[in-house]
């Protein structure tokens, strides 16, 4: 057995159809306005990003695929952190339903970040309901648009991943995204933004750990209160901006 | 660990905890409160207090905390007397306040405090935590500013967790640092000094300062014209956005003079709709 399941990578992988192209995780706003210009900027712009938007989503997919973690497999390896005294498991669309909420509550200050990251949900939820089907991600189905995050981290749990896993892969995502943008929207050195995503890699990393923790001590006390809270207020005004301008490149 | 830079009083940290509570009555409010210095209670009208803080700062290592109980029925509208000015204290670590505050059936909070202002050195952190019955009804305004003039300002960490009927409405925690390249960097506040939030949370409550009858929903809604949701001036940049709760936000990131006068005008802006 290989110690990283391949579903990860597949999850991981940017070819996987899940809408993630037409997003720009919040860089075609910095970009319309002169705030992202160059490879140099990129290099300030990721560690920001990531210290302040990343935990949200990551803590978000930990803490659904520690959920969707069916109680069979809860005592192999990865899931003795969870403590979950009921071994309750969201086979329904009420299960999901708190999980789903608190992640609004998160995106509260930019109703284009919620819309963005539903709309993400949403595709890769058909996505990876074909690709590994499970209980978990059919009753993510309910909520017929849960947020991106959820889906991410209830696909990664059927595809045999852990919540520190998932974690990584939501910040991944995050990273990989903003730089695909930016390479596309000013046409950057590839190499030179490929260097970068992998130093905001390294230094993502505990932060993807801290929001991992944080997410199975919500998912042990059934509590989503407990979840990251972090944000970034100007992110948040220029999504909001960007979304009710037209003419842009991405959605988001 | 580095010495701490020496408190610009001398004092040592302090520990205060007030409490503040508004009752309707036949015919007026009553307020209560138990003030507990450096954190002072000045009631300046029927259901307005004025928060003053008597021992220069908060400075580091300072725990203040405020708790607010709003009745059922009742009024309750806080302002400050001055900006809270935010420096390193000699016990090192940073400056807490937290506030809590509960509003019952049918009653209103009205909270709009000066800027707090984060010196050179400083560290606070805040939490504004505010549950609202089902009924009930707020006007939160916050102003954070990195810095006095010619400052870059130190650091702040802003919780704001309102929660209407038991249901979280929002949960958003700021991290700002006036002296961390990559916090005041494009992807962070690109340079800003000062990020205002006014949140208006729960149903129908009673507009503030101007006492009419004001619907939540009269302010800035998804129907107004795109340029009252949202711009960019000289300054800052500011958008008003739906709570996917009953409520709305509006979040303003610039220069301290230019966002805080967006709060003022957006705070403004229903009243001078309805006179309209």
């Amino acid at each position: 057995m290989t110690s990283v399941p391949m579903g990860l990578l597949l999850l991981a992988d940017s070819r996987l159809p899940a809408g993630g192209h037409g997003h720009s995780g919040g860089i075609e706003a910095l970009v319309d306005r002169g705030l992202l210009r160059s490879t140099d900027d990129l290099h300030a712009v990721l560690p920001a990003r990531v210290r302040t938007t990343a935990a949200v989503p990551a803590g978000a997919a930990a803490a659904a695929c520690a959920l969707a973690t069916p109680p069979s497999r809860r005592q192999e390896s990865h899931h003795q952190d969870t403590r979950r005294p009921d071994g309750g498991f969201p086979d329904t669309g009420q299960g999901w339903r708190r999980w789903d909420a608190a992640g609004s509550v998160r995106m509260a200050p930019a109703a284009a970040l919620r819309d963005a990251s539903r709309a993400q949900g949403a595709a890769l939820l058909r996505t990876a309901g074909a690709a590994w089907p499970s209980p978990a991600l059919d009753a993510l189905r309910a909520l017929r648009r849960p947020h991106h995050a959820l889906v991410l981290g209830a696909a990664a749990a059927a595809a045999g991943a852990t919540p520190a896993q998932a974690a990584a892969l939501a910040v991944h995502h995050l990273i990989g995204g903003a730089c695909t943008a930016a390479v596309r929207l000013l046409g950057l050195d590839p190499l030179a933004v490929g260097a970068l995503a992998a130093r905001a890699g390294r230094q993502a990393e505990p932060v993807a750990a801290g929001a991992a923790d944080a997410a199975l001590a919500a998912v042990a006390a059934d509590d989503p209160a407990l979840l990251p809270t972090d944000g970034n207020p100007l992110a948040d005004v220029l999504a909001e901006l960007h979304h009710r301008s037209e003419a842009t490149l991405f959605a988001s | 660990m580095s010495a701490p830079p020496a408190a610009p009083t001398g004092r040592t940290a302090l520990t205060a905890a007030a409490t503040l509570r508004a009752e309707p009555a036949a015919g007026r409010p009553r307020l209560r409160w138990s003030q507990a210095w450096p954190v002072v209670i000045r009631a300046t009208g029927a259901d307005r207090v004025h928060l003053v803080h008597g021992a220069g700062g908060p400075l580091g290592g300072d725990d203040f905390s405020l708790d607010v109980e709003v009745l059922a029925g009742a009024s309750l509208r806080v302002r400050s007397a001055a900006a809270t000015l935010v420096q390193p204290g000699a016990a090192g670590g940073p400056a807490r306040w937290g506030v809590a505050a509960d509003v019952g059936a049918g009653g209103f909070l009205d909270w709009a405090p000066e800027a707090t202002v984060v010196c050179d050195g400083a560290t606070m952190r805040s939490r504004l935590r505010v549950r609202l019955d089902a009924t009930a009804g707020a006007v939160l305004r916050e102003l954070v500013v990195l810095g006095r003039h010619g400052e870059r300002g130190g650091r702040h960490r802003g919780e704001l967790l309102v929660d209407v009927a038991g249901e979280p409405l929002i949960a958003h925690t700021t991290e700002l640092d006036g002296a961390d390249e990559v916090l005041r960097g494009p992807g962070g506040t690109a340079g800003a000094r000062a990020v205002g939030t006014l949140l208006v949370a729960g149903t129908a409550h009673t507009a503030p300062h101007t006492g009419t009858h004001m619907a939540t929903h009269a302010v800035a809604d998804a129907a107004a014209p795109a340029a009252e949701r949202g711009g960019e001036a000289p300054g800052v940049r500011w958008a008003w956005t739906e709570l996917a709760g009953p409520g709305r936000l509006l979040v303003a990131v610039g220069e301290p003079g230019a966002v805080g006068a967006q709060l003022d005008r957006q705070a403004s802006a229903p009243a001078r709709a309805q006179r309209s």
